[in-house]
């Protein structure tokens, strides 16, 4: 009897530098199949797939041919893999545009300086203003990820304003001369 | 272990398919499928002239998901219509949550 093969479907992660550089990635899959005693084994197969630049997360795609044998003469089945985007330590993915958190010591927050940020790209330096605020986003044109046309989304970087936790004697008498001076107050209302 | 190298077709709009191929890759009938085209579930790619049934290869995962559907829960078409309709109404809101915690974290 002549019978089509089963179509499979199978899920892999791909990193965001991957999908930021394009990638060859191997998928691993176990496919059922049939020995001449009608009994099912499920066989490892490799297969080697180029990932596009500009990968998107939930991307599925299809290798004809390629899932469960066809019996008497049928046709193969087809594998379905769909791809999705590893969770990165440093990047949070809003399409093609990247966050990350930019921690930020309190003076270099009251001072302004320059600091150096990773991106998929590599650093970059970006000059902090003075009186800079937490949860403040700076943008950086075009290191997010490629888009399917080619163009690049943007990357944020959000301030987080860090405090140490523990202070050295000459630290601690130079934040309580700041204390006494200063007339700053963060809960009084504007 | 071999390791075949491949070319995948990607279920994209960088692809194109026909109604036939979409019947074949589902499972679903033609008949099903020009169903799913009326009640505005599967939509014929813009670029493509009029009446012409000619659709982005992402529909694919569409029809499949639809086939499912109508073998697992016995659909009939307009409630065929409706679940992939919500379906895709739920992606669209996992992409819009995802967005929203990479910004709120």
């Amino acid at each position: 009897m002549k019978r089509a093969g089963q179509d499979y479907e199978t899920r892999t992660e791909v990193s965001l530098e991957q999908a930021y550089e394009g990638a060859e990635i191997d998928v691993s899959v176990a496919i059922p199949e049939y020995d001449p005693q009608g009994l099912q084994h499920r066989v490892p197969h490799t297969f080697r797939v180029r990932v596009p630049k500009g990968l998107q997360d939930g991307q599925r795609l299809r290798l004809a041919g390629k899932g469960g044998r066809g019996i008497g003469g049928g046709k193969n089945g087809d594998l379905y893999i769909m791809m999705t985007l590893k969770p990165h330590p440093l990047y949070r993915v809003s399409g093609k545009d990247l966050y990350s958190d930019l921690p930020l010591a309190p003076w270099e927050a009251v001072l302004g300086g320059a600091v150096q940020v990773p991106t998929l790209g590599g650093t970059v330096e970006l000059k902090i203003p003075a009186a800079t605020t937490a949860a403040r986003r700076f943008r950086l044109a075009r290191r997010g990820l490629p888009g399917p046309d080619g163009e690049h989304g943007d990357l944020y970087a959000v301030v987080r304003i860090e405090v140490p936790k523990t202070v050295d004697a000459e630290e601690r008498r130079l934040f309580e001369q700041l204390a006494a001076h200063s007339h700053f107050n963060p809960r009084r209302r504007h | 272990m071999r390791i075949h190298a491949e070319d995948p077709v990607w279920l994209n709009e960088s692809a194109l398919c026909s109604l036939e191929e979409l019947a074949e890759l589902s499972g679903l009938s033609q008949d099903e499928l020009a169903m799913l085209v009326e009640n505005g579930v599967l939509q014929p790619a813009p670029e493509e002239p009029a009446g012409a049934r000619v659709f982005y290869a992402s529909c694919v995962v569409q029809v499949r998901t639809a086939r499912r559907l109508r073998d697992d829960f016995e659909l009939d078409a307009a409630g065929l219509a409706v679940a992939v309709n919500l379906l895709g109404r739920i992606r669209e809101l996992e992409l819009e949550l995802q967005a929203l915690s990479a910004r709120h974290p």
